[in-house]
């Protein structure tokens, strides 16, 4: 048994965790960063193959999935397991909050703080050390300039994005580690400089229980790998615990640890932005993967709760999505230099849950609401009929196993008739899984992010945004840990 | 030897090549299986090499994943060896099925419930497969925003041969050392 004292203990090393933990050691606590995943170096990625990255730095291999219930596709859920969590695998696209979202956040769930002036300091922090810039024009891939051709036609905008890059040359690769070291994830900026004030990581740790003690928690215990690949249990004493694990394990981690059944709400209201994607095929070349890897959106059908945003994943991974086996497959294939890809998530209402599974990882169920499920076809058809104004050949719907489109069998299909489990879709986003809010018979946590039926435990990750955004949640994830870090900072820590 | 569809003959996979593998077990046999059919071009499949390849770097992925997802990648790749059959009337396992029924096969799966389970797999197979830089090229993708590092690594079917060469005689083929570590 390993035993280690720290004044706080934050688990999870990714976009929160680190940002919370470099605020607490640069106020002179002393902080120990445990992180279930492996140390990798921003050297190391580059240098890795996809299939190292996602041996090596994604969770489960790539093989985690929410289980639809209902009428609700099956979701493929993308996460990091790293030292830098999932802000290492991100395209690096940043939002600020909407507006319209925290209007809902203070109107519905009472969190009455939470306005635009209030953020603004915190967003401002976070642009400035992340190097958060616009993608310029000339970054975007003619995957990209093609749709957004499609949808000038169709009376719809499209926006640049803006990432956390810095000389950035644009190769789509982000999901796998940005091979240049260009992303600005947090291993290259808050993370060094919580180590540089003191603060120390403990990787290929496991927390499995947060331990309590007389109505406070007062520590993790887990299991570490050590060089030999053997594991030691490991128990850490803290004047304060911080879960920063992200939207699937935190609340995973208080279910385990036995901690909500207060508000009965930890797990529950798990949002995950149900993302969809459109391939086309052009006669001429494309080559989507020359620019960055999601450079714009469209705000056009915000109304119809969908946000439209350019991705173009990896060329294996595009390929992938074709429909078919054997020849025809790979037919399908060699026109990947003709192929552009765009995508859109909605921004749903949740319905989602965490519950604990039979091993280490957490069940994930989503029951998609009906207006959640009736935007789906409005994605399909936008994202569609965009490339078709640009004047794609063939579409490649997000279907399973269905066969290439023509714009003339695009525009008759009646996607509302197709079934949920034959739906591609994916995620990125699990957020509100312990939301915030101003009574414990809403939330798991209360506006500042501290459990309400635990002292010293605090929650400042994805799962404590109370509804879904419906953009990229990375920069609100690292705003709130900010705002969170600093709340907590004014609470003295108790005795030990 | 074709059959009547042009294609090469159902049992392209060769047990010999495959019994060669590190580790022969069923499941691995499955991903080669699954590979044959899922590559194959009208000329006929992947040679047995860069299948091989296919199935070891699969294996390397696989030791990594636990419990769950580990779960998970083999009931799919389960579920396409015993379901995938017989969706199309046929006994499993798919391995043993000829070409053109073990495409028809996996179409039909692919379509029905089970098929986000077939898109993890297919999913996993492409990532790996079309890292090897003459499949990536061969599709139009050029690698030029990859770590030139990270190309270089792998390597040829001439040098894998070479390896399993070595490997049955109980050395180390010269200049390999560093394949893989």
């Amino acid at each position: 048994m390993i035993t280690r004292s720290a004044d706080v203990v934050v688990v999870g090393s990714g976009a929160s965790g680190a940002v919370a933990a470099s605020q607490f050691a640069e106020a002179g606590q002393s902080v120990l960063i445990v992180e279930e995943g492996p140390w990798v170096t921003s050297k190391d990625i580059s240098a890795m193959r996809p299939s190292e990255s996602i041996e090596k730095v994604w969770r489960g291999a790539a093989m985690t999935a929410a289980i639809g219930v209902g009428d609700s596709p099956i979701i493929n859920l993308t996460m990091g397991r790293c030292v830098g969590g999932s802000s290492v695998l991100t395209g690096g696209v940043c939002f600020r909050t909407p507006g319209h979202v925290l209007k809902v956040w203070r109107d519905e769930r009472r969190l009455t703080e939470y306005t635009d002036e209030h953020l603004e300091p915190y967003y401002q922090e976070i642009e400035r050390i992340c190097n958060i810039e616009e993608v310029p024009v000339s970054m975007r891939s003619k995957s990209t300039t093609l749709w957004g051709l499609g949808a000038a036609k169709m009376g719809a905008n499209l926006v640049s994005n803006k990432r956390n890059t810095k000389g950035c040359d644009g190769c789509s690769q982000c999901n796998f580690g940005c091979p240049k070291g260009a992303k600005q994830s947090v291993d290259l900026n808050f993370l060094p400089r919580a180590i540089a004030a003191g603060a120390e990581i403990l990787s290929d740790c496991e927390v499995t229980r947060v331990l309590t003690k007389g109505g406070r928690a007062v520590g993790v215990e887990g299991k570490v790998k050590g060089p030999d690949g053997r594991r030691s249990r490991v128990k850490v004493h803290a004047r304060r615990v911080v879960l920063a694990a992200g939207g699937a394990h935190t609340p995973l981690l208080m279910l385990k640890s036995g901690i909500g059944r207060r508000s009965k709400q930890v797990g529950r209201n798990l949002t995950l932005h149900p993302g969809f994607r459109m391939m086309a095929r052009f006669d001429d070349v494309v080559d989507g993967w020359k620019g960055a890897m999601q450079s714009a959106h469209s705000t056009t059908w915000e109304d119809e709760r969908i946000t439209l945003i350019s991705v173009y994943v990896p060329p294996a991974v595009v390929v992938s999505a074709l429909a078919g086996f054997g020849p025809e497959f790979m037919e399908r294939a060699d026109n990947l230099r003709h192929f552009a890809m765009f995508g859109g998530m909605i921004h749903d209402e949740g319905g989602g849950r965490i519950r604990r599974g039979p091993g280490r990882e957490p069940l994930m169920t989503y029951r998609m609401s009906k207006e959640d499920r009736a935007a789906v076809p409005n994605i399909i058809r936008r994202l569609g009929e965009a490339y078709l104004q640009a004047g794609a050949r063939e579409l490649y719907l997000p279907i399973l196993g269905h066969a290439p489109v023509s714009p003339d069998e695009f525009r008759t299909m009646d996607l509302t008739k197709v079934p949920a489990r034959r739906l591609e879709c994916t995620s990125q986003h699990p957020l509100g899984s312990c939301r915030m809010g101003d009574e414990p018979s809403n939330s798991a946590i209360d506006g500042n992010g501290k459990a309400w039926d635990l002292d010293q435990l605090y929650v400042i990750d994805g799962s404590i945004v109370p509804t879904s955004l419906g953009v990229n949640p990375q920069q609100t994830i690292m705003t709130l840990a900010l705002r969170q870090a600093r709340r907590m900072l004014d609470q003295p820590l108790p005795e030990a | 030897m074709t059959d009547e569809t042009g294609y090469a003959p159902p049992h392209w996979v060769d047990r010999g090549a495959i019994d060669d593998l590190p580790a022969p077990r069923g499941w691995l046999r499955n991903i080669h299986a699954l590979g044959a059919v899922m590559f194959a071009r009208r000329e006929g499949p992947p040679s047995d090499a860069r299948l091989n390849w296919l199935c070891r770097e699969v294996e390397r992925m696989n030791r990594s994943m636990k419990g769950q997802p580990n779960l998970v990648f083999r009931a799919s790749l389960l579920a396409v060896s015993v379901v995938a059959p017989l969706l199309v009337l046929r006994l499993p396992p798919f391995r043993r099925l000829r070409f053109e029924t073990r495409v028809r096969a996996l179409e039909r799966f692919e379509r029905s419930i089970f098929g986000m389970m077939l898109f993890a797999l297919k999913a996993i197979l492409c990532i790996v497969w079309f890292e090897h830089p003459e499949e990536a090229k061969a599709i139009g993708f050029d690698g030029q925003c990859m770590n030139s590092s990270v190309v270089a690594e792998v390597p040829s079917d001439e040098a894998l041969l070479s390896v399993e060469a070595a490997a049955d005689n109980g050395g180390v083929a010269p200049g390999l050392s560093g394949v893989n570590s």
